[in-house]
């Protein structure tokens, strides 16, 4: 085993911490597709917000990536 | 199939993002031009057209390229007093440049043997920083020191304060990071699977009949990406100036 290798394997299960933004983005286009569903109305006014939180919840994802990439390329 | 992934070639998943000059214009004035400085005076020739040349003779029953300008405005006013409401006026045309920048910019990066502008990080960092900076500076301006009570949420227990402070000051400073991050990792990571499943489908025929629906699927859904991380750069800039605008507590 080399350094190559660990350094490898260390970016590969770094990138487990998209499961819990995997989690999160699930939650909540879920609960807006039942929130529209139930009431069709109110579509526009959470669209906007939906993206707001994707984007939020994305945001942890992206930083078990940047871990990645400081594991692969800057260490 | 061994022999190709050792020479290294069929893989070089990368390469498709490297700034180079082009050869074209060797040796004439305008040696300066990389292929990404190409792409973005595209980017801002196409928006041009939009925008400049569609609009010129502007008549009230609009024709079809007036049209076309009058939808994508309507979409950016919508954004822009969806989230900043009235006093969000002054910063439509930046938020509006913002979206049409990146959004044909990942357009153009669609396109076979183009490049991705949008795949630097070093760009988007740069207009993340860009945006960042102007909250503080246009909300100091506003609201003056007052602003700073941004950090400090209303109805927190004061023993509960100094910690929430240093959690708000730190998700304040880790925006531009996240936000230059989201839209180069989406698009280097899409043409990155683009570019795999492309090497798989050119090894044999069969597996190129076979991988051609995928391939499809996966380009239509690039496009999509390519679209949403555009809407999401500009809303999430029209989300931090919001900030800057109005302090609600």
């Amino acid at each position: 085993m080399t350094l190559e290798m660990f350094k490898a394997l260390g970016a590969g299960l770094a990138t487990m911490g998209f499961i819990g933004a995997g989690i999160g983005l699930g939650t909540i286009f879920g609960n807006y597709f039942q929130a529209v569903s139930r009431n069709p109305a109110s579509q526009d006014k959470f669209q906007t917000w939906l993206f707001v939180g994707f984007a939020l919840t994305e945001a942890l994802g992206i930083f078990a990536l940047l871990i990645a990439f400081m594991i692969m390329f800057v260490i | 199939m061994a022999d190709k992934t050792e020479s290294g070639s069929a893989f070089d998943l990368l390469g498709q993002f490297d700034i180079a000059p082009i050869k074209a214009v060797k040796d004439t004035p305008f040696e300066f031009l990389t292929n990404s400085a190409l792409f973005m005076i595209l980017t801002v020739a196409v928006i041009a057209l939009l925008m400049l040349v569609f609009t010129a003779n502007a008549r009230v029953v609009p024709r079809r390229t007036q049209t076309l300008s009058e939808i994508i405005y309507d979409f950016g006013f919508g954004l822009v007093s969806d989230i900043l409401g009235k006093h969000g006026r002054p910063f439509l045309p930046f938020v509006m440049s913002v979206f049409l920048f990146v959004f044909v910019a990942n357009m153009w990066g669609m396109m076979p043997y183009s490049f991705t502008v949008m795949s630097h990080v070093s760009l988007t960092a740069f207009m993340a920083i860009v945006i960042f900076s102007m909250v503080i500076f246009i909300g100091v301006r506003r609201h003056g020191l007052k602003w700073f009570s941004l950090f400090a949420p209303s109805g927190v227990p004061i023993w509960l304060l100094p910690f929430m402070i240093f959690i708000e000051v730190l998700s304040f400073f880790v925006r531009p990071l996240t936000h230059s991050l989201r839209l180069f990792a989406n698009m280097t990571a899409g043409h990155i699977v683009l570019k795999v499943i492309g090497t798989f489908a050119s090894f044999t025929l069969i597996g190129g009949i076979a991988l051609l629906p995928a391939l499809i699927a996966l380009s239509a859904l690039e496009f999509l990406v390519a679209y949403l991380q555009a809407y999401i750069f500009a809303l999430l800039a029209a989300v931090y100036l919001a900030d800057a605008v109005e302090l609600h507590h």
